[in-house]
């Protein structure tokens, strides 16, 4: 039944939210946060004798591949099949899971930055050389690299291969992600507009509950095109 | 689901004699064909492919670096079959039908049992890619042949990734447990195969472990570095792909004797786990321990004595002498050697002699030693004596280091291009050629300079100012073949555009302008040349060659003499003579030293 009063509307995902955390991947979440931390952890550990901005930033940059792909198990929902039926709208379980994913990504990215500022800092004692590292720039990349685990992941939940949405998603989030950091590299701004292009794919593949594959829908229709002209 | 596969009913399978083996080898056969047409697995495969494409377009390849680089390319395809595996592997749990199967006659052990089989289907790829990579690079001519045994260590890493994704797979169904193991070992390999990667330092021995990597130094090598004996390494895949296959199955078991209530453990596997275990401690313990400083005698010697490891030919007059397996090279030099000498008035009065010799620039710290660790690449586990760097080091400064080659010697290094830059190589080779038949010289000297900061090591040879044969030299080089006409002309530009096209010389004469460089690969030689000159070469090769040559024809020998000079070379070819550069005070160096006008 539809549910049309605003006070109503507003009660969904209040009543939602308990079951919406217990499908929550937390273990994707923590397991993630906790490999991209031990990288940052072993790259200040273990760095080389005098640690320059690019190495740093690389070492960084590996650190945050986990929790970008995170963000690829995120829209992954086990019961969309069942929500789809109810009153809930269908973006809700993606968002709230993403809701609640972004702090927890968000404190370990700010550890993970305070671990390269004092990896950075080791090198600056044999250096006269002053070096900083590219604050806004990786930033950037880390948004734009969440955003578009997050669309790939959005869009391969609408597929029938939803159940392996997050086993899909990621190897095709990485290879995007490459292509973007070696074509978007130095280039904050564009690095924001795919991050933002890629956040309006995720938002416009979540509009639809149910699954869709496309070329299936075209197959079916050129099929019944032929069988009423013949 | 092998249930799904047309396997025969328990009944039958038991009743015939070897059923059960019958059974997973049917299994087996089906996951194979499952995981052949997974396309992960096969965008991994095309992936390491075109990695194969991507690195070997336009070179010469060497193979004891190429059948190591397979290796590496074959990573993604490794990357992709782990991925793959645990998803075949975990589907019963993903899907929660693990009693449905319990129900089936096969038994969870059989199942894990018919998945390892199943990683036939990613070796056969894996098979197939490697062997169309052997044939592609086969055909780009390389140097030296592949070693077997490191090949077969590129197609046991397809099979460890197959093996660990089973094995994660009995463990952990949910999918992100393989993305994140990829991820780690991902950057981990990252970090082992690029030396500006990650840069965390890995303790050397130890690189090996993780459990590939590549000496970046093995391409300036002339032979394969004997630091990893191939047979230590493949056991040492060998046994982790067996661990990893044994962990599956012992998983697989347990999780049957916990369901049934029944003991678990089977004689094979811990015998087979045994195996593995005592293969991976006789090759690890091998791996652990760097060659000693004999086992890398040979690799010194020969870089250190090229005149008696090298194989010498001659052609058209020139002698051509090369690092054995290098043979295919010396056309490639003849090439660009005789379009030089081609160009001469009359031939040279002595002979030249091309030697091959492994690149100093390479290898040389400021100390002049050899230090591979800080060229950036952690875990290497080479370490050669300093006799080699110290030998490396003089190449640049001694011109009477090798007996037996030209004075002013001419050099080339273990690189040379088969595509769209063999034009800066053959330039680098074609102007050490030129500078030689101009006896002008191709080494400098070098001077400590030393201040309250430090050492500062400055080179000084003679400068050339305002001789002919320097203009001539660089037209000779210039004009070699078109390749290094056009490498000449783009050197320029780029130079003009990144805004040094002239440096300052503090010559006997005075400050000058002196060329800014030149766009070169292979070898780097230490030339110097002024930007008059240069210049002047510039209009040279504006005019036809024959009137070049023509001018050149009239006094030949003169021309070569230091008293020749660019004023009446200018007048030779009825063309003024293009105004000296000023210097710019902006980039004069007072600590430069003082160098000679060459005679």
């Amino acid at each position: 039944m539809p549910i049309t009063a605003r006070g109503a509307r507003a009660r969904v995902p209040r009543a939602a939210l308990p079951h919406l955390a217990a499908t929550m991947p937390w273990g994707t979440l923590f397991g993630g946060c906790a490999i991209g931390l031990a990288a940052s952890v072993v790259a200040y550990r273990f760095a080389g004798p005098a640690p320059d901005a690019a190495g740093v930033s690389a070492a960084l940059r590996a650190a945050f591949v986990p929790l970008a792909l995170v963000a690829a198990f995120l829209a992954a929902d086990p019961h969309r099949d069942l929500v789809a039926a109810l009153p809930a709208p269908a973006w809700l379980a993606a968002a709230t899971h993403t809701a609640l994913a972004l702090p927890v990504l968000a404190g370990t990215a700010a550890l993970q930055l305070r671990l390269a500022a004092a990896e950075l800092a080791i090198g600056q004692r044999y250096t006269s050389v002053p070096a900083h590292l590219p604050w806004p720039a990786l930033l950037a990349e880390l948004g734009a690299a969440t955003a578009i685990a997050l669309a790939t992941a959005s869009v391969v939940a609408r597929t029938r291969w939803h159940e392996l949405g997050g086993a899909i998603a990621a190897p095709v989030s990485l290879a995007v992600i490459a292509v973007a950091h070696v074509a978007l590299a130095g280039f904050t701004g564009r690095l924001l507009l795919a991050g933002a292009l890629a956040l309006a794919t995720a938002a416009w593949a979540q509009r639809d509950p149910w699954h869709r594959l496309r070329t299936a829908v075209f197959r079916q229709a050129w099929a019944s095109e032929r069988m009423a002209k013949a | 689901m092998t249930a799904a596969a047309g396997l025969a009913p328990a009944a039958a399978v038991r009743a015939a004699p070897g059923g059960a083996r019958l059974a997973v080898l049917l299994a087996g056969r089906a996951e194979a064909i499952r995981l052949l047409r997974n396309p992960l697995v096969l965008l991994g495969a095309v992936a390491s492919a075109a990695l194969v494409g991507w690195n070997s377009w336009g070179t010469v390849p060497k193979w004891w670096v190429w059948d190591v680089q397979l290796g590496s390319s074959l990573l993604v395809l490794a990357a992709t079959t782990l991925l793959a595996c645990q998803l075949a592997a975990a589907r019963v749990r993903r899907d929660g039908a693990t009693a449905l199967y319990e129900s089936y006659p096969l038994s969870a052990t059989t199942r894990a049992a018919a998945h390892l089989i199943g990683l036939a289907g990613p070796l056969l790829l894996a098979v197939v890619v490697e062997g169309a990579a052997v044939a592609w690079l086969d055909f780009l001519g390389p140097v030296g042949s592949p070693r077997l045994g490191v090949l077969a260590q590129g197609l046991l890493l397809v099979v460890l990734g197959g093996a660990l994704g089973t094995a994660l797979g009995g463990a952990l169904p949910n999918p992100a447990a393989a993305v994140f193991t990829i991820v780690v070992l991902g950057v981990i390999e990252w970090d082992l195969l690029n030396p500006f990667g990650v840069q965390v330092a890995v303790a050397p021995g130890t690189a090996w472990f993780f459990p590939w990597t590549q000496p970046v130094l093995s391409g300036f090598l002339p032979g394969p570095i004997a630091a990893i004996p191939p047979a230590a390494h493949l056991a040492w895949l060998a046994a982790l792909s067996g661990v990893a296959a044994c962990a599956g199955l012992c998983l697989a078991s347990w999780r049957t004797g916990r369901l049934a209530g029944a003991g678990v453990g089977s004689r094979p596997v811990a015998v087979a786990l045994a195996a593995c275990v005592a293969a991976g401690g006789w090759s690890g313990w091998t791996l652990g321990h760097p060659p000693t400083a004999s086992v890398t005698a040979g690799l010194a010697y020969t870089i250190t004595h090229p005149a008696q490891t090298e194989q010498c030919q001659t052609q058209q007059g020139v002698r051509y002498c090369a690092y054995p397996g290098f043979g295919a090279d010396v056309a490639r030099w003849a090439a660009v050697v005789n379009g030089v000498l081609g160009l001469l008035p009359a031939p040279p009065a002595a002979r030249l002699t091309v030697r091959q010799v492994v690149d100093g620039a390479v290898f040389q710290t400021a100390t002049g030693e050899f230090d591979p660790a800080a060229q950036g690449q952690p875990g290497q586990t080479l370490k050669l004596p300093k006799e080699v760097g110290r030998f490396v080091a003089a190449e640049g400064t001694d011109p009477a280091l090798i007996p037996g080659s030209s004075s002013p010697p001419v050099y080339v290094d273990l690189d040379w291009s088969a595509g769209g830059t063999v034009g800066r190589y053959q330039l680098g080779l074609a102007e050490q050629t030129a500078w030689w038949v101009a006896g002008l010289p191709t080494t400098q000297r070098i001077v400590y300079d030393t201040t309250p900061e430090g050492t500062d090591l400055l080179s000084s040879s003679c400068v050339p100012v305002g001789q002919a044969r320097e203009a001539i030299a660089i037209w000779l080089s210039a004009s070699a073949t078109p390749g290094t006409r056009a490498a000449f002309l783009a050197g320029e530009a780029e130079l003009a555009r990144l805004g040094v096209a002239f440096v300052p010389l503090r010559t006997t004469a005075g400050w000058v302008a002196g060329q800014g460089g030149a766009f070169i690969a292979g070898y780097q030689a230490s030339l110097q040349a002024t930007a008059q000159g240069g210049a002047l070469a510039d209009a040279m090769l504006r005019l036809p060659r024959q009137r070049v040559e023509a001018a050149l024809a009239t006094d030949w020998p003169g021309w070569l003499r230091a008293a020749a000079t660019d004023q009446q070379l200018a007048a030779a070819l009825r063309i003024p003579l293009p105004p000296a550069p000023a210097v710019d005070k902006s980039m004069i160096d007072p600590r430069q030293p003082v160098q000679p006008v060459c005679r």
